[in-house]
């Protein structure tokens, strides 16, 4: 009995050391750990935008982080999830390393997902989530929410009122101003906008295409001239009434009909 | 009697004394390490003064009743008290804060299971030190008794 007793003494006091060396050295080692992002950086293609992170680690501790994840995961403002990047590593003890973290978002899909994304400035939400094993006993979570600024690139359409010429016998020219402000910072807006001229019976008298180039932060003011069949004009040459259906048909996205009342 | 009885307490009141005011000087020196994480966990103050509070009153507890049952009795409660204690204050094993709309969530299961594994084997200890005690006390027992019989038996013949 006295034995058993010894015995188990010994045990929890050799626990005892165990745990609290252990505890010692992990907080020792939690202070020669050296993890930092960088400052993100934004690249462009034409459907897609990658954001890179640049994660530096420094495992000056006595433990292996024998799993490291960071994800980042950007959510438009009903937490749909629109763009995810995971990086996963293993940094084992005395390493420097450095990462990079790349979250691709594709524009085009997005876009094609969220037309509203087109015309409504927003914000989105960025988050980043960090998971951290360390030491192979303690598991580490850090996780912040950020806000990211969405810019529509068709912000403020307008078409303007139509205005119509006698152009020939058959034809007259129709004048259509449209106007638009790309408030979004990466995504340009280069390509065809397109318009179909439809009367009040939906019979379509005309049809129109002009080019139309808005770099991020800019804004696109022009016109597109349609040809219009001159029956479905009325005797006296006022405005008839219908409707204009309008395309976009750019290098990021497609979009289209755009239904607009005239007259 | 109560020259013998203020013999056999005044040095263990005297330890307890001794042996609280090393606690409390512990307590004191290490709470200054812990400072900086009131701003992040403010109720730390608290639950490290609960402990050391309950702790010492197990301490003197303990050195007054050393050598009877209730010495090992309070043992055990302190070993449940320790194992409740750490369940709690490491919130069941995880623990998580946030700092400037950044959070962190920890996982100090293992720590945890480490912590109830030594209570746990503290238990034990004490278990079998009370039937230890109670073993030996009844064998004291028994062996008053042969021998007062045996004295009554030499004493008759």
């Amino acid at each position: 009995m006295r034995q058993a007793i010894r015995a188990l003494g010994w045990a929890a006091k050799i626990l005892w050391i165990i745990l609290i060396v252990f505890i010692i050295t992990i907080a020792y080692s939690a202070t020669q750990l050296n993890i930092n992002l960088g400052e993100p950086q934004t690249t462009a293609t034409e459907q897609t935008v990658t954001i890179s992170f640049p994660v530096n680690m420094r495992n000056d501790g006595l433990y292996d982080i024998t799993y490291f994840n960071i994800t980042t995961i950007i959510s438009d403002q009903n937490n749909h999830s629109l763009a995810r990047g995971t990086t996963i590593l293993g940094i084992p003890r005395g390493v420097y390393e450095t990462r990079i973290h790349n979250i691709t978002a594709n524009i085009t899909r997005i876009l094609i997902r969220n037309t509203n994304l087109l015309f409504n400035d927003t914000t989105f939400t960025l988050f980043q989530y960090v998971s951290i094993n360390y030491a192979h006993a303690i598991p580490l979570t850090v996780s912040a929410h950020q806000t990211m600024p969405w810019g529509a690139p068709l912000s403020n359409l307008a078409v303007g009122e139509i205005t119509f010429q006698p152009y020939n016998q058959t034809h007259s020219l129709a004048i259509i101003p449209l106007s638009f402000e790309n408030h979004n910072q990466y995504v340009p807006v280069a390509g065809n906008a397109r318009i179909e001229i439809y009367d009040n019976s939906h019979t379509h008298i005309g049809e129109g295409t002009t080019n139309i180039d808005a770099q991020p932060n800019t804004y696109f003011n022009g016109q597109i001239n349609v040809l219009v069949k001159n029956p479905s004009l009325s005797p006296a040459h006022t405005p008839p009434t219908g409707e204009i259906h309008l395309f976009f048909e750019t290098s990021t996205f497609n979009y289209g009909p755009l239904v607009i009342p005239y007259g | 009697m109560d020259k013998s009885l203020s013999q056999k307490f005044f040095p263990r009141i005297l330890k307890a004394i001794i042996k609280s005011m090393i606690v409390l000087i512990l307590f004191l020196v290490f709470s200054q390490f812990l400072a900086p994480l009131q701003e992040i966990f403010p109720e730390t103050q608290m639950i490290i003064e609960a402990f050391v509070m309950v702790y010492i009153v197990f301490l003197v507890a303990g050195e007054l009743t050393k050598g009877t049952i209730y010495h090992y009795c309070l043992n055990i409660g302190k070993a449940f008290f320790f194992i409740g204690y750490s369940i709690y204050a490491l919130n069941s094993g995880t623990i998580t804060f946030t700092i400037d709309a950044v959070t962190f969530s920890i996982g100090l299961q293992i720590l945890l299971i480490m912590i109830i594994i030594t209570g746990v084997l503290d238990l034990a200890k004490n278990l079998l030190q009370i039937i230890n005690y109670l073993a030996d006390k009844a064998e004291t027992e028994e062996t008053t008794l042969i021998t007062l019989e045996q004295e009554a038996v030499a004493k008759q013949s």
